[in-house]
């Protein structure tokens, strides 16, 4: 105590020169973290401000900046409008329709390579592959299987007797088949991301469940499923954030169509931003979109703190 | 209830965000009024061209409009390539964000856009002493040329002779029915029927090429002053175009690479397609001139045909050299250097085809025949919104090919659609 006392008034003189050399640890903190808040204006709040504002105008793309303040009235004609609510659905549909088979196959593949057996690198480097593989290359290549007079899938089908369908033009497969070609892309970050939370799970809690007579089924539901959820979690918001942006292999393969079945958000902003040549429309359903982003963290943050609580009471 | 810490914090976020959006409404960029270098100093010159991308025929393009730096040697040329899928809307970014090439070739309907947004360069002073013809007439706006014809390109039939040959046909077929005939003989003999475009994902080229059908039965999408897109003759076009879809002779799912690839490999009888890309079959040699035969479409009336036109960059850093390559292009010797790789289309100029050149391809008369006759692309009185309007249509055309949808109910839609953006 006392000596604390005479330490502090030792000190009292010195004010001036600590509060220059905070400032100076201030200055060189604030100089450390100044490429990073740089990166984060030009790249992220510079685009976000821009995009707000021109929701609220009629720019157009051949003069962008010749567009007039038209307040909220591209978000009423909008939500006024058939094409954006079917827009909205065919998101909804995509995003919920890949998460959750994704999600599963990735799971599964992992639980499957996850066990020792002969030749499970080569396995494993095959099933990553079509993570690896260029999303464009990957439409391409779905694009051939698809076709309807020439393609692989309608050859084979054709052989067990069924008729021609057209996966990319038919209204009824056209989401059906892009949603295939997404998974068959998308499930190795899933379940290569599973495969590390699997390889946590310490063996002697295996060990137990076998001494306790637990069979595979219950052994995961009771052991394995509870180490992997919070993993889980995590996974699944970010495949939808991922889906719900996705562009290339939709617009690939079908360009939003056939009859709208595909025209996702992205493809709508895509469409109307080039086709309409209408920047104004487009950023207001780029707003849109971000709002649903928005929405499904919260979701998901909700459902986070919610099982944290559990977690803490158990 | 209001919660107040909440209502504060959604203030700090939404403040800055609203001051940053009314910063930026002070963004802004706007044509220059310099003309760059004097021609006699050069510079360096970028042409953007789809075609160039063309096997065989883009290098032809190429090398007759490098003609131009044999005139100026103090010239650098370059060339700017862009798949025909995406090259109208690179363009029309970079040319809305103040950049983009110096001399550039677009549809008519992007030529629409481009001049009501004040970002074509006027020619009138470059184009003084050429002998242009009456393709150019509508590229005058409010009185000023800000473009000049590149090519003017007509729709016809044409026939794979290798393969009408197998299936025992002699003569080209004149109306739908005998199309669909013709289509399935040669169906028998293991090539595929008719090669037409039929899908969304090919937007830009379908709504082109699918003219062809409401113009062949008389309609149009437009009188002048009101969209006339249910009209009766529209309403046969689309009925005509279902048969033929449904009559199992096109390729479902090929798309415009893939069917011209297989006319070129003597796998498809006929297609349905412009001049130029009648001219591509033969340029890399799979097949020669003589092995494709034309004849006007199986309709009663002309078709459409596709303008491309020439224009220089207002936002040019090199306009006067821009200007003065347009000069060169419809002189005489630049009309005559770009002759062979354009085929049998239009020119600026009536600069006629060589003999050399029609004996090579004695399908191009056909094309030279019918281009006088055949209607604009673009929808008169609504030339802008040409695009966007066809968005519409093109999505009825989807539902009648697609879903069955009624070809008059679904044009119908499509007009109260277009009517109400």
């Amino acid at each position: 105590m006392v000596t604390t006392v005479s330490r502090s008034h030792a000190t009292a003189p010195d004010t001036a020169p600590r509060r220059r050399r905070r400032w100076r640890n201030s200055f060189t903190a604030y100089l450390l973290i100044a490429p990073a808040v740089g990166y984060l204006v030009v790249l992220l709040l510079f685009p976000l401000f821009r995009g707000i504002q021109l929701s609220l105008t009629d720019t157009k793309l051949v003069n962008p900046a010749g567009g007039d303040f038209v307040g909220a009235e591209n978000y009423t004609n909008l939500m006024s409008s058939g094409q954006f609510w079917n827009s909205l659905l065919a998101t909804l549909i995509y995003t919920a329709a890949t998460v959750v088979f994704a999600v599963l196959l990735g799971t599964a593949a992992a639980v499957f390579i996850n066990r020792p057996f002969r030749g499970r690198a080569g396995i494993r480097a095959v099933m990553t592959f079509p993570y690896a593989m260029p999303t464009v290359a990957v439409a391409l290549v779905y694009v051939w299987i698809y076709n309807q007079s020439g393609g692989v899938l309608n050859n084979s089908l054709g052989v067990l007797g069924i008729g021609q369908t057209g996966w990319l033009t038919d209204p009824q497969w056209g989401m059906f088949s892009v949603v295939l070609a997404t998974v068959w892309k998308v499930f190795p970050f899933v379940m290569l991301v599973m495969l590390a939370a699997l390889q946590s799970v310490p063996e002697e809690l295996y060990e137990a469940a076998k001494i306790d007579g637990a069979g595979p089924m219950s052994t995961f539901r009771a052991i394995v499923l509870p180490h992997l959820a919070p993993t889980l979690r995590i996974v699944a918001l970010l495949m939808t954030i991922w889906s719900i942006r996705r562009f290339e292999i939709i617009y690939l393969l079908t360009g939003g169509g056939p009859v709208e079945r595909t025209n996702t958000l992205v493809i709508n902003i895509y469409r109307r931003a080039f086709s309409d040549q209408d920047l104004g429309v487009a950023a207001t359903i780029g707003v849109l979109g971000l709002v649903l982003s928005i929405l499904v963290t919260l979701v998901f943050f909700g459902v986070e703190r919610r099982e944290s609580r559990k977690e803490a009471a158990a | 209830m209001f919660n107040l810490r909440r209502g504060r914090r959604l203030a700090v976020t939404a403040t800055p965000l609203a001051i940053g959006a009314l910063l930026l409404s002070a963004c802004s960029s706007g044509g220059s009024e310099d003309e760059g270098p004097d021609v006699d100093e050069g510079g360096t010159l970028t042409i953007a061209n789809y075609q160039f991308l063309e096997p065989g025929r883009g290098d032809d393009l190429w090398e007759a409009v490098s003609g131009y730096a044999t005139e100026n040697d103090a010239v650098t040329m370059e060339r700017s390539e862009t798949p025909f899928a995406q090259y109208a809307d690179k363009l029309n970014t970079e040319l809305g964000a103040g950049g983009g090439p110096d001399v550039f070739v677009i549809q008519d309907a992007q030529f629409a856009t481009l001049a009501e947004a004040g970002l074509l360069e006027p020619l009138d002073d470059v184009i003084e002493d050429a002998d242009l013809n009456s393709t150019n007439d509508d590229l005058v706006v409010d009185g000023e040329q800000l473009g000049v014809t590149w090519e003017q390109v007509a729709y016809a039939l044409l026939g794979n002779k290798n393969v009408m040959e197998q299936a025992g046909i002699d003569e080209l077929p004149t109306t739908v029915d005998e199309l669909i005939d013709a289509g399935e003989a040669v169906q028998q003999t293991g090539a595929a029927g008719l090669g037409i475009r039929h899908q969304m994902g090919e937007f830009d080229g379908w709504y082109l090429d699918f003219n062809a059908w409401p113009y062949g039965n008389g309609g149009s999408w437009s009188d002048g002053e009101e969209l006339t897109i249910d009209s009766p003759e529209n309403v046969a076009g689309v009925e005509q175009y279902q048969q033929v879809i449904d009559s199992g002779i096109v390729p479902v799912g090929d798309d415009a690479s893939t069917f011209r690839t297989k006319f070129k490999e003597n796998q498809l009888g006929f297609i349905i397609d412009n001049s130029g890309a009648a001219l591509s079959f033969t340029s890399d040699g799979a097949i020669t001139g003589t092995d494709i035969v034309s004849g006007p479409l199986p309709f009663d009336e002309p078709g459409q045909h596709q303008k491309i036109v020439l224009a220089v960059n207002a936002n040019s850093d090199v306009k006067a050299l821009a200007k003065d390559f347009v000069r060169w292009f419809v002189s005489e010797e630049g009309q005559e250097a770009i002759r062979p790789p354009l085929g049998a289309s239009s020119l600026a100029t009536d600069v006629p085809l060589t003999d050399e050149f029609s004996q090579e391809h004695p399908w191009a008369q056909t094309f030279i025949d019918v281009n006088p006759e055949t209607k604009s692309t673009l929808i008169e009185g609504f030339e802008t919104d040409t695009k966007t309007i066809m968005q519409s249509v093109m999505q009825a055309v989807e539902k009648v090919i697609t879903q069955g949808a009624d070809p008059a109910d679904a044009l119908e839609q499509a007009q109260q659609d277009a009517s109400s953006n």
